[in-house]
């Protein structure tokens, strides 16, 4: 074939030379290209001034998205005095599915949902369809507050498989409460597992949350990008004055109570009388701190879909309630040693008067009865306390007067709100100066007739025995921050003295002598010095038939130099025959005691050698005080 | 003649031209795209192999090995493949034709295991190799020689179609699977011929054919319409996205850049930043100033090879120069045309700077080549 003949021939203008003819067709050829990468510098020119300013905000709009991630924060812990963790936060991360990138390539499509379903168990044909659909999508939540675990478990998946693609984490915090229901009131919960809403966790919630970070991009003035991280200034550490064994064996207690006994209410203060600080606080039966809104444990699964909404919500304030200090009652006789104790302040009584009891006592025309109706006779300043005598006390707020009285009950914080750092806590209702005529003070003489609140009165009656101080109850210690420096202390604020060191004394020797021979002996508990006072208090409307009344013991241990005050209150106990009797309240504190002190570091003592020199007529305790307990059937007209 | 004469005649003999300066910008561009596939590559290399210099490391193995064969094809005379050898039963040239004929055969046989067409053979540990690129040494070196042997048949347009029907079977094989290097092969050819014909009118007949086999490929292959649409309507159409992006990262570089490594266009935005779109990130990062210099070293180069074009000792010599001017300047051109937009798209890498073996393998072979011609001249 004629191309394919390469046989050159001879040409005599040697055509083998590249002759001027050629190298100027190059120079041309030359000169085209160079013509053509000018035209493209001017192209490139013009890209620059035309469009400069546009491109270059699209570029900057594309990057300030991609580079803002939230760093988030971990909220403080809570802990109790021993550093055992009542409340903590955890990481977890929401799995983010992006199907922008997986559907980037088809070929990563079922690998990645592979891993997905093996994983977390999603459903593959739902994870296909959201690919399908969203397939624009960025960012789709597939699910929330996953473990670490998955998460390292997906990521090994992952790095095998470079066909896994598109799924990535988004860290978060969930409030976890390691102990449940325990000491649910005080602690509180979260909300969010950010926002505290009840207990330490919203009196404290300004403490305890931190400053997400950030980390950002952004354009210095040469349009540099500078990538910045703002880390997360994390929440601080609350060390609260509970202790996990002491609030375990009360909450314990109390349960075994609960099993035995139906009342309204119950609520136990175990404090510090020497600081303020409580160790355990304990309103019925708690909740669940991880499930706050789980009605459960009070109502059955038919109660609980029968409920409206109000009636739910009604239902869970009534759970979440802390007894221990936004309910108020007539304390009753517990009272007392605070009446003995103004009298005493005031000089008016000695240890050595004596009392006249004929069983009740006329007051403005009022009868006004003793818990004995057939009379204590005459009883020492002591013995009005230990046989908790109505008509002795009546006599003592009548020496003291009203204006005293008055002064003495806000003096020892009563009517006020203690300012205990928890949330919801209620002032009280005393009877205002001008109303306090002679029946209100006989009656408020012995503790009837005004309003309480639990902590206060365990408060105040922490000065009586402690040598007078009045401390600020407290649940809070100490704040660390999360250098693990402390940032706030403590370690209990006296407000003001209550009484002197004598009166005080004098108290101690009364309540130690009112639990050994008193109305209170149920409260003994084996190897240790033990001093309270028992109450009975009639509670809500004066009826014959139907009374209802609160019950209550207030004591301290060891009594010469008492380390723990705790406090029982039983609101109403359904039971027609154990209504009135204070030995509920108190055989229920002698087992709380017995549980709860070792853990407190406080041994029996084997033989109890307290000297007592108080003087007292009739060292014997009348039983039949003790199973009547100190009711007042008081105010009928003569 | 005297003795001295004679010495002096063997000297002058002797004593070579070697453009070094061909050789030092050849090496510099390389370099300098070493520098560049670094910056362009490491946030994505770390990203997704988490090892930010995978790229780099690839490139420069690449480099040096291209180096060494540069040099070591420098100091072959180019005459030997077109030189009947005694250990090959043709001329070297005819073989290298046939092997690779075989290998696009091979190619367009087998290589459809993906779906879609494939342009590498696998070689295990070594990466992948493009025949293709082999390809455009053998358009070269063929062109040159079948023109070279009658130069003034190309006088007619006759002549011209016996040496495109000598080149057909291995062009349209890789047209098969690889537009854009056909394209370059043919306007290799076609230079090569342009330049060595006396008459020049005929091409006007074969520029007006050409665009005749650009609209009937547009319609046997409608995709290629669909690149003509988005070069059209840059800005909104969805397939624009990676020239878009590289124009973002051009217009937003402003005379003198962003400084080198502090683009943000590469980090994830423009697709495959480092291959065909590595121009747009030397706009971005170095500015217009960056992106003319760079221009300017190719003209530099082109004009080196120019010069030893016209000089060369003979007309295979001319004609080889020729077509690496041809080849060279083409890919320039087009590669910054699409990156720019001015035309639709196409692959095409950037010579020397573009990531990619094969290709930096086979330019800095042809450099050797030229090399080779300009260490024959000899100075008067």
């Amino acid at each position: 074939m004629w191309f394919l003949n390469m046989k050159q021939r001879k040409n005599k203008t040697n055509p083998r030379k590249f002759t001027r003819r050629m190298q100027a067709t190059l120079l041309f050829v030359f000169c085209v290209v160079f013509a053509l990468i000018f035209g493209i510098c001017c192209r490139l020119m013009w890209l620059n001034m035309d469009k400069g300013e546009g491109y270059g905000k699209k570029v900057l709009a594309q990057q300030s998205l991609g580079t803002n991630t939230n760093l988030p924060y971990r909220r403080g812990d809570i802990l109790d005095r021993n550093g055992v963790v009542l409340a903590s936060s955890t990481k977890v991360f929401n799995v983010i599915l992006d199907p922008s990138i997986v559907n980037m390539d088809k070929a990563n499509i079922e690998p990645t949902v592979a891993a997905l379903v093996a994983v977390y168990g999603l459903d593959a044909n739902e994870l296909r369809t959201t690919l399908a659909e969203k397939e624009k999508s960025a960012y789709i939540r597939l699910l929330r507050q996953q473990s670490l675990e998955s998460r390292l478990a997906f990521e090994e998946l992952a790095a095998k498989n470079k066909k896994i693609q598109g799924v990535w984490f988004e860290e978060e915090y969930t409030r976890n409460y390691p102990f449940g229901s325990l000491a649910s009131h005080v602690i509180g919960y979260t909300v969010g597992g950010d926002i505290g809403t009840w207990g330490i966790e919203q009196y404290y919630n300004d403490e305890l949350i931190g400053t997400n970070g950030r980390e950002y991009g952004y354009y210095d003035a040469e349009l540099n990008l500078v990538k910045v991280s703002k880390p997360a200034t994390q929440g601080n550490t609350i060390v609260s004055t509970l202790d996990v064994n002491v609030q375990r064996g009360v909450e314990k207690k109390v349960s075994e109570f609960l099993a035995q006994w139906d009342c309204e209410n119950i609520g136990v203060i175990v404090m510090n009388p020497n600081n303020g600080a409580i160790y355990a606080m304990a309103s019925n039966a708690g909740f669940d701190l991880n499930e706050p809104r789980n009605l459960s444990a009070y109502y059955s699964q038919e109660e609980i879909d029968a409920m409206s909404e109000e009636e739910t919500l009604k239902a869970l304030n009534r759970m979440w309630r802390n007894f221990c200090i936004s309910d108020t009652y007539e304390p009753g006789s517990t009272f007392k040693p605070f009446t003995v104790a103004a009298a005493l302040e005031e000089n008016l009584v000695k240890a050595s008067d004596t009392f006249v009891c004929d069983g009740y006592r006329m007051v403005a025309g009022y009868r006004i009865n003793c818990n004995r109706r057939s009379g204590h006779g005459v009883v020492t300043l002591t013995e009005s306390l230990m046989k908790s005598c109505n008509p002795a006390l009546m006599s003592i707020g009548e020496l003291l007067g009203r204006d005293s009285f008055h002064i003495y009950q806000e003096h020892f914080g009563f009517g006020q709100t203690t300012g205990v750092d928890l949330p919801g806590e209620s002032g009280s209702i005393l009877i205002p100066l001008e109303k306090l005529n002679v029946t209100e003070l006989a009656t408020s003489s012995f503790g009837q007739g005004f309003n309480i609140t639990m902590v206060q009165l365990a408060s105040a009656f922490c000065s009586l025995v402690n040598g007078g101080y009045y401390y600020q109850p407290h649940v809070v210690e100490e704040i660390r921050n999360a250098a693990g420096a402390v940032t706030y202390e403590n370690s209990g604020v006296a407000l003001n003295v209550s009484v002197s060191a004598q009166t005080s004394e004098f108290m101690r020797q009364a309540m130690y002598m009112t639990v050994e021979g008193g109305t209170a002996s149920l409260a003994k508990v084996d190897g240790y010095a033990v001093g309270g006072k028992t109450g009975t208090a009639q509670k809500g409307v004066r009826d014959k038939e139907n009374q209802k009344y609160v019950v209550s013991f207030i004591g301290c241990v060891p009594s010469e130099d008492p380390q723990v005050v705790i406090y029982v209150v039983i609101d109403e106990v359904h039971d027609e025959e154990k209504k009135a009797s204070s030995s509920l309240a108190t055989s229920l504190t002698s087992e709380i005691l017995e549980e709860i002190l070792p853990y407190l570091g406080i041994y029996p003592e084997g033989e109890i050698n307290y000297h007592i020199d108080l003087p007292v007529n009739d060292p014997t305790t009348n039983l039949d005080d003790l199973d009547e307990g100190d009711i007042i059937t008081t105010t009928e007209p003569e | 003649m005297t003795r001295d004469d004679m010495e002096q005649g063997k000297r002058r003999k002797k004593k070579r031209y070697y453009d070094y300066t061909l050789l030092f910008l050849v090496l510099f561009l390389v370099c300098f795209g070493m520098v560049m596939v670094y910056s362009v590559s490491y946030y994505n290399a770390n990203k997704y192999y988490n090892d930010p210099t995978l790229f780099l490391r690839k490139q420069a193995i690449f480099g040096v090995a291209g180096t060494v064969l540069m040099i070591f094809i420098s100091k072959i005379d180019y005459r030997i493949y077109v030189k009947k050898l005694p250990i090959l039963p043709m001329k070297p040239i005819f073989f290298l034709y046939l092997v690779c004929i075989l290998l696009q055969l091979y190619l367009v046989l087998f290589g459809d295991s993906t779906g879609g067409s494939q342009r590498w053979i696998e070689l295990g540990s070594f990466g992948k190799f493009q025949p293709s690129e082999i390809s455009k040494i053998c358009v070269l070196l063929l062109t040159a020689y079948v023109v070279k042997l009658a130069p003034q048949r190309l006088n007619s347009i006759k002549g011209f179609i016996r040496v495109l029907l000598i080149m057909a079977p291995l062009i349209a094989l890789v047209v098969w699977e690889n537009f854009s290097t056909a394209l370059v092969m043919g306007v290799m050819l076609v230079a090569i011929c342009f330049v060595a014909s006396r008459k020049k009118g005929y091409y006007i007949v074969i520029a007006l054919l050409l665009v005749a086999v650009g609209v009937v490929f547009i319609v046997l292959f409608p995709y290629r319409l669909e690149r003509i649409e988005v070069w059209r309507d840059i800005e909104n159409h969805p397939k624009g996205y990676q020239i878009l992006q590289g124009l973002y990262a051009i217009a937003s570089g402003g005379l003198f850049g962003k400084g080198l490594g502090q683009g943000v266009q590469k980090l994830g935005y423009i697709p495959e930043a480092h291959n065909d779109m590595i121009f747009s990130t030397i706009c971005e990062e170095l500015g217009m100033v960056g992106a003319f210099a760079v221009l300017f070293l190719f003209v530099l180069l082109l004009w080196r090879i120019f010069i030893i074009a016209i000089n060369a000792p003979d007309l295979f010599g001319s004609l080889i120069a020729t077509g690496v001017l041809a080849h060279i300047a083409v890919q320039v051109l087009i590669n910054v045309a699409v990156v720019t937009n001015t035309i639709p798209s196409t692959g095409i890498p950037l010579p020397f700077i573009s990531y990619g073996g094969s290709s930096l393998l086979v330019l800095m072979m042809e450099m050797g080549i030229v090399l080779n011609v300009s260490d024959r001249i000899e100075e008067v």
